[in-house]
């Protein structure tokens, strides 16, 4: 099962090799609602991508579907179809995420009271620097706890998406 | 002597099921670690963090491909939409008519086997009582830090799949910082598309909301140009390579670090403001550090105490200094 899940999954990054995929494909037309499921994430993924059709490698039977979707045409404006070159002012990026999360920040409410990093272990002072004492986050710096959070074993751990911090807010906090 | 010898077949059994215990709770860590990867589940769950809390709706499915479908809603305060398609995490903000797009957002490392046993050597596990979250008798598994750089962590764990019910992170005061709790919850049942379906991304597309897009850019480059030597104990880097980020022009150079269960990033990029000396911030069990080494700007988190990403920052150096110290 573990490999055959591996096999599917190779097709699914379009890195199986012909006899495989076959295979893959085979195990998925046997898998009943697995194929459901299969077509569907593709479908919304394709959906949350818009333009990015051209560079995700989908079957012939999935764009095809893709293309009879009505939701899937819409996304394709002219605005979405330049990923890379998108630039935004760094003001309204940011203020867009202060929206998503990571916001209680701006509020003072935070039970976590301000860390003395005097008390840390000797040991640890390899070079003396004043002590500096932690403040509750002001949302200066949401745009780095979005990028870190993506990449946290602990997110993934605690099993529910890695993203609960990020869709985490406090109304307060606009 | 006698006397010693009562106290060793008093002491034995007591070591073993203290053994026993901890090898039934490094077992449930494994199978919770497995839980988000093998296990559908939909229900609602409580956030708090500081003073703060906040209710949001989750529906999460996994095919038998590797896939991971899953919709994340806030039910109080303004109204929030993730969806993530396996990578690929798609935030809609109907207050603010925005949609946050990142390709690459959800780069997870699951935690593997020999990660647990990283795990070990920095955290001593021990298993706790049974429970009940939302109706499911759950399993509570509690990390105690073995040094001061790490945070304690709590899970109650779902007896039959692992998944985790709720979740508590405190520091060495016993101060709960972040924690996580279903109140409703169904695990297993098939894909149900309505439950992932987008509410905002029909009428998103129809009334233009702007779309903003952070990737990582192609070929994530093995070398950031910088190096951590002396890093804190137990910590390894996970990764490395230059990113574009929301809000920045240019590419910063990010670095990943774990001990397997806490990460930190150190965030990169050139120049600095003049005015800019050090800074530390906390959110939850975030640190934040920022600081300006050799014309850059560094910025180190984690869900770590202070200290340790102060370390990380006082262990960072250009590659090329290096270099020429070894000269």
């Amino acid at each position: 099962m573990e490999n055959a899940m591996e096999k599917i999954s190779a097709l699914m990054d379009g890195e199986a090799a012909a006899q495989e995929a076959h295979q893959a494909m085979l195990r998925l037309k046997d898998a009943g609602d697995a194929r459901e499921t299969w077509a569907a994430y593709h479908l919304i993924g394709d959906v949350m991508r818009g333009d990015a059709l051209p560079t995700f490698d989908v079957s012939q039977r999935v764009a095809a579907a893709v293309a009879d979707e009505p939701t899937v045409m819409a996304p394709r404006s002219s605005r979405a179809s330049k990923p890379m070159t998108y630039a935004l002012s760094a003001a309204a990026s940011v203020s867009a995420i202060a929206v998503v999360g990571w916001m209680a920040f701006s509020t003072a409410t935070f039970t976590n009271p301000p860390v003395d990093v005097a008390r840390a272990p000797a040991a640890a002072v390899t070079q003396p620097e004043a002590p500096l004492v932690s403040s509750p986050s002001d949302g200066q710096m949401n745009e780095y706890l979005l990028a870190h959070q993506g990449v946290s074993p602990s997110t993934s751990l605690q099993g529910v998406a890695p993203y609960i911090r990020t869709i985490s807010t406090a109304s307060a906090g606009r | 002597m006698k006397f010693c010898w009562l106290l060793v077949l008093i002491l034995l059994p007591g070591a073993a099921v203290a053994e026993e215990n901890s090898r039934e709770a490094l077992a449930m860590l494994e199978k919770m670690a497995e839980a988000s990867r093998k296990v559908n589940y939909s229900g609602t769950f409580m956030f708090q963090h500081g003073g703060q809390s906040e209710t949001s709706r989750i529906a999460h499915f996994v095919n038998p491909a590797g896939g991971v479908l899953e919709r994340l809603e806030t039910l109080d305060g303004p109204a929030r939409e993730v969806i993530r398609t396996n990578d690929q995490v798609t935030c809609y903000l109907p207050g603010s008519k925005v949609v946050l797009v990142d390709p690459r957002g959800s780069r997870q490392f699951p935690i593997r086997v020999e990660q647990i046993q990283e795990i070990v050597q920095h955290y001593r596990v021990v298993k706790g009582d049974m429970d009940r979250v939302a109706g499911h008798e759950c399993q509570w598994v509690a990390l105690h830090p073995k040094d001061a750089l790490r945070y304690t962590r709590r899970f109650c764990a779902e007896v039959g799949t692992g998944l985790p019910l709720r979740a508590r992170t405190s520091n060495e005061k016993n101060e709960i910082l972040e924690s996580f709790a279903f109140s409703t919850l169904t695990i297993g049942g098939s894909f149900r598309r309505e439950l992932v379906q987008s509410k905002y991304a029909l009428v998103s597309t129809k009334q233009n909301w702007r779309v903003d897009r952070s990737a990582l850019t192609a070929g994530d480059s093995g070398d950031s140009g910088w190096i951590v030597s002396n890093q804190p104990a137990g910590f390894r880097k996970l990764m490395e390579l230059r990113r574009s980020m929301v809000g920045k022009k240019g590419t910063v150079s990010h670095l990943v670090f774990s001990d397997g269960l806490a990460a930190v990033s150190i965030f990169i990029e050139p120049g600095a403001a003049p005015d800019k000396k050090q800074i530390l911030r906390h959110q939850g069990a975030v640190h934040i550090y920022s600081r300006v080494i050799s014309g850059h700007t560094v910025t180190v988190l984690g869900e770590t105490p202070a200290e340790t990403v102060m370390r990380f920052a006082r262990a960072l150096e250009p590659r090329t200094t290096t270099a020429v110290q070894q000269r």
